[in-house]
C-alpha cells in the first residue's frame, strides 16, 4: 500500500507493519533540519564538482578526441604588425597528446613547424632545415614573436586537472548570440603538486542548455596579485563541424599596452582520423 | 756613553739572558709578520685577477649602452648615432681602445642537442685589444677578422607581396582540402600505418617559396664562422669544424635561422662566459638579426681599472645631449666591488687575530722576564734608577724583539710575496675551479706586491708590541726596592 507522504499532515503519515509512527512536530522539525544538514554537507561537493566539468568543457571546446584546423594569427607589437596562417592538427590519444602545428605563410615563417609528442617539443627550422628539441624550460617563451607562449600553443596544462576550482560569481546575461545564459566567474587554485606556472587564474564561461563556452581567461603571477599579467579572451562563438565554439580568441599582455595576438579559426573539424606519419619529423619538413 | 745608549746596551744584554726565549717570541712575531704580507698578496692578487677576468674576458673596463639596455636586453634599443659615440669614446684621454657588439637571444643545435644561448657579435680586429678572448682559445683558433660574405636582403616588390600571398593562400587551400578529405575517427581506429602519402608540395611552387624567402633574408655564402665557450662545446658535443644550427628572431620579428661553422673553442674559467655564449663576426650578427650598422654596446679599455669611472663621467658627459648609459664596471657590477671589498677585509682580520696572538706571546715573555729578575730590578731601584727609566727600559727591550721580528718576518714575507708572484698557488691542488660570484679565478693565483701590503703588517707589529709592553713595563716600574731584594 502506498501512502502519499507529507510529514506535516498526521492522518497521512504512513504506518509501518503493526506500528503507527506516531506524528510529532519535533521529529518532523529534527528531520527537516538533518535533511538541510545533509544537502549543505552535500552541495559543496556537488557545486565543486559542477565547476569542475564546466571548467574541463570550457577549456577543452577546441580539442576534441583529435582536431585539424586552419587558421590566422594576428600579431600586433610595437615593432610590427602581421598575420599568419598555420595549419594545427592535434590527436589526444590516452598515452600521450600530439599537436604539430606548420605555418603556411607568409614568406619569412613559410615551413616553419612546431610539433609536441608527451612532454616533448620540437622546432624545424626551414633556413636551415634542422630540427631542434627544446627544452621545457623554454616552454614559457614566445611563440613566434606572438604573446603566446610554446606552452600556450601546445596547451601543456589542463585547467581542470591542475586547478581547484571556487565560484566568485554567476550571474544570469545576454551571451554573444543573444541568448540568456548564466556567466559563472570561476576562481582556479593551482593543487599544490600541478606543475603550472600562473598563482591563480579566473575563468568566466557561459552556459545555455547543454552549451559551455570560455569568455575570458585572467592568469595572476601570485595568488593575491590585482591585476592580471594578461587576459585571454574567447569571441566569434559560431557553428563549426557541428559544435558551436569561440572561432577568435585574443592574448593581451599587461606590460606590453596596446600590443596583442588574435588567433582565428579558418576552418576547424574534430575527431578526424589524423594518420600517425603526421606526427614526424618528416611531417615538419 | 748617554743614558739612553746605556738602556738599549741593557735591554740587548737582558734578551740575550734567554736566548731560547726571546728567539721564540721573535719567531713567532717573525712569522705572523711573514703570513700576514704574503696573505695580502695573495687577496691583491686574487682580486686583480677577480677584475682581470671580469673586464678582460667580457665587460672591458667601461660600457656605453642606449638607455634601459643594461636593465633589459631588447634586440630594437641600440645606441643611435654610433659612430659619433664611438668617436667621442676614442678620444677620451685615459682609453685605450674601445670595440662595437651586438647581442642577440638564441637557440643552439648540433645534433639531437639544443639549448639556449646569448650569440655576441663583435668585430674581432677591434675586439682583441679590449679583451683576451683570442688568447683564451684552447681548440682551433678565435674568429677571424673578415664577415662572411653575405648578400644584402630587400624588401618585396607589390608583385613579390601577391605572389607570396598567393602561395599562403594555395598552401590553406591544400591544408583544408587534406582535413576534408580525413575520415572520422571511430571506435576501431587507433594507432595504424600511414594510409595515404603526403601529397609533396608541387616543385615550382616550393622554388617560389624559396626564391622569395632569399630576398627578405639572403643565405650567406658559406656558414659563418663562430666561437663558443669549453663547457658549451661539450654539452653540444661540437669541435673545431663542426657544424651549429642558430635559430633566433630578428629585430623586425622574422623568424631567422642559419647553419654556422665552430672554429674554436675558449676557455676562461668562468662558467657564465663558457656554458652560454657563442660569438660570432659583428657584420654576420648584425645580418642574421637585420640590424643593419646598429649596434648595443661599446666597450672599452682604460690605462687601468681605476681610471674608468672617471673616463665613464667624462664620456657621458661629452655625449650628454644623446642621454646614454655609459658606466664602469664597478657600476656595472656593483656585487663584484662589494666581493673584492670583502676579500681585503678578509685580510684585515687573518691580521687582527694574528696580531692579537701575537701580543699575547710578547706579554707571556715580556712578564715572565720582569718577574724571573725581581731581585735584579729591586737592586736597581734601590741604587736610585728611576721608575720612568725602567719602564722604559722594558719597553725598549720589547721594541728591540719586535724590531727584529719585524725585519725577519718582513724579509720573509718578501720572500713568499716573491715566490708567490713568480710559481703562484696551483689551486688545483685544492680544487676544481674557483669563481667568486660567478666570475672564475685561473687555477694558478698569482700574488702581487703592494707597498701598503708591506709596511702595514710591520707597524702593527711594532705598535701591538708596544702597547703589550705596558703592563710587564709597569709592574717592573713600580715595584718595591725592598720587596724585590727579599725575594729569593
Amino acid at each position: 500500500m502506498i501512502h502519499e507522504f507529507s510529514p506535516c499532515d498526521p492522518e497521512s503519515f504512513p504506518r509501518l507493519g503493526r506500528y503507527r509512527v506516531r506524528f510529532s512536530w519535533l521529529r518532523c522539525a529534527a528531520s527537516l533540519m538533518a535533511f538541510c544538514a545533509i544537502l549543505v554537507s552535500l552541495s559543496p561537493a556537488a557545486r565543486a564538482d559542477s565547476l569542475q566539468a564546466l571548467v574541463q568543457r570550457a577549456d577543452r571546446i577546441l580539442r576534441g578526441k583529435s582536431s585539424a584546423a586552419v587558421v590566422h594569427m594576428d600579431v600586433k607589437t610595437h615593432g610590427y604588425q602581421r598575420s599568419y596562417k598555420m595549419v594545427i592538427w592535434e590527436r589526444d590519444d590516452s598515452t600521450r597528446e600530439r599537436t604539430l602545428v606548420k605555418i603556411l605563410g607568409p614568406t619569412s615563417w613559410r615551413g616553419y613547424s612546431t610539433l609536441k609528442i608527451g612532454n616533448q617539443l620540437k622546432f624545424y627550422d626551414p633556413k636551415t632545415n634542422h630540427v631542434q628539441a627544446v627544452g621545457n624550460s623554454m616552454l614559457g617563451d614566445s611563440w613566434m614573436g606572438s604573446h603566446f607562449s610554446n606552452d600556450d600553443l601546445v596547451k601543456e596544462t589542463r585547467l581542470a586537472v591542475d586547478y581547484t576550482p571556487s565560484l566568485i560569481s554567476k550571474r544570469v546575461a545576454k551571451n554573444e548570440l543573444g541568448q540568456s545564459a548564466t556567466f559563472y566567474r570561476i576562481r582556479l587554485t593551482p593543487k599544490p603538486t600541478a606543475p603550472v606556472v600562473w598563482g591563480r587564474i579566473e575563468f568566466e564561461v557561459w552556459q545555455h542548455d547543454d552549451l559551455v563556452v570560455p569568455v575570458r581567461c585572467d592568469y595572476f603571477t601570485k595568488v593575491g596579485d590585482k591585476n592580471p599579467v594578461r587576459i585571454m579572451r574567447f569571441y566569434g562563438v559560431k557553428e563549426m563541424d557541428g559544435r558551436w565554439v569561440p572561432s577568435e580568441m585574443q592574448i593581451t599582455v599587461a606590460s606590453k599596452p596596446g600590443e596583442y595576438t588574435r588567433l582565428t579559426y579558418d576552418k576547424l573539424r574534430f575527431d578526424v582520423d589524423i594518420p600517425a606519419s603526421k606526427f614526424t619529423e618528416q611531417a615538419m619538413r | 756613553m748617554g743614558p739612553n745608549m746605556l738602556l738599549s746596551k741593557l735591554a740587548f744584554r737582558n734578551l740575550g739572558r734567554n736566548t731560547r726565549r726571546s728567539l721564540v717570541t721573535g719567531t713567532a712575531l717573525a712569522l705572523s709578520v711573514a703570513l700576514c704580507i704574503a696573505y695580502d698578496a695573495l687577496a691583491d692578487g686574487m682580486n686583480v685577477q677577480l677584475i682581470h677576468s671580469l673586464t678582460r674576458y667580457d665587460l672591458g673596463h667601461l660600457q656605453v649602452h642606449a638607455p634601459g639596455y643594461t636593465e633589459r636586453h631588447k634586440l630594437a634599443n641600440t645606441i643611435l648615432d654610433a659612430n659619433r659615440v664611438m668617436k667621442a669614446v676614442r678620444a677620451d684621454p685615459e682609453i685605450r681602445a674601445a670595440s662595437a657588439r651586438v647581442y642577440a637571444a638564441a637557440l643552439v643545435g648540433a645534433g639531437s642537442h639544443s639549448t639556449g644561448v646569448e650569440l655576441i657579435g663583435i668585430d674581432p680586429r677591434t675586439e682583441s685589444r679590449v679583451t683576451e678572448l683570442a688568447q683564451r682559445t684552447v681548440l682551433g683558433h678565435f674568429l677571424g677578422p673578415d664577415p662572411t660574405p653575405w648578400p644584402a636582403a630587400r624588401p618585396l616588390t607589390a608583385a613579390e607581396r601577391a605572389e607570396d600571398a598567393r602561395l599562403t593562400n594555395s598552401e590553406a587551400r591544400a591544408a583544408e582540402e587534406e582535413i576534408d578529405q580525413l575520415g572520422r575517427l571511430g571506435p576501431g581506429t587507433g594507432e595504424h600505418p600511414p594510409s595515404r602519402e603526403e601529397g609533396p608540395v608541387p616543385q615550382p611552387e616550393m622554388r617560389e617559396a624559396q626564391r622569395l624567402s632569399k630576398i627578405l633574408s639572403p643565405r650567406p655564402t658559406r656558414p659563418p664562422e663562430v666561437a663558443l665557450g669549453s663547457s658549451l662545446a661539450r654539452v653540444l658535443g661540437v669541435n673545431p669544424g663542426d657544424k651549429l644550427y642558430l635559430s633566433t628572431q630578428a629585430v623586425d620579428g622574422v623568424a631567422e635561422g642559419i647553419e654556422a661553422r665552430v672554429v674554436g673553442v675558449y676557455d676562461t674559467g668562468t662558467s657564465t662566459y663558457d656554458r652560454s655564449r657563442i660569438y660570432l663576426h659583428l657584420r654576420d650578427l648584425q645580418r642574421l638579426v637585420h640590424l643593419g650598422a646598429r649596434i648595443h654596446e661599446i666597450a672599452a679599455i682604460c690605462d687601468s681599472p681605476d681610471a674608468a669611472p672617471a673616463a665613464a663621467g667624462r664620456i657621458a658627459a661629452s655625449l650628454l645631449p644623446l642621454k646614454l648609459d655609459v658606466r664602469a664596471w664597478s657600476q656595472l657590477r656593483p656585487d663584484m666591488v662589494r666581493m673584492l671589498d670583502l676579500n681585503r677585509a678578509g685580510g684585515g682580520m687573518l691580521a687582527a687575530i694574528v696580531f692579537f696572538v701575537a701580543s699575547l706571546g710578547v706579554v707571556n715573555t715580556m712578564l715572565m722576564a720582569v718577574l724571573e729578575r725581581t731581585r735584579e730590578l729591586g737592586m736597581l731601584k734601590a741604587l736610585g734608577m728611576p721608575a720612568t727609566r725602567i719602564f722604559a727600559m722594558v719597553v725598549t727591550e720589547t721594541a728591540l724583539l719586535a724590531l727584529a721580528g719585524a725585519v725577519a718576518g718582513t724579509a720573509m714575507g718578501i720572500g713568499l710575496d716573491l715566490w708567490l708572484v713568480h710559481q703562484g698557488l696551483d689551486l688545483r691542488a685544492i680544487t676544481q675551479g674557483v669563481s667568486m660570484n660567478g666570475v672564475g679565478l685561473a687555477p694558478v693565483v698569482h700574488g702581487a706586491i703592494t707597498p701598503l701590503g708591506v709596511v702595514l703588517p710591520v707597524v702593527i707589529v711594532t705598535g701591538v708590541c708596544l702597547a703589550a709592553a705596558v703592563y710587564p713595563a709597569w709592574r717592573a716600574a713600580r715595584m718595591q726596592p725592598a720587596v724585590g731584594m727579599r725575594e729569593t
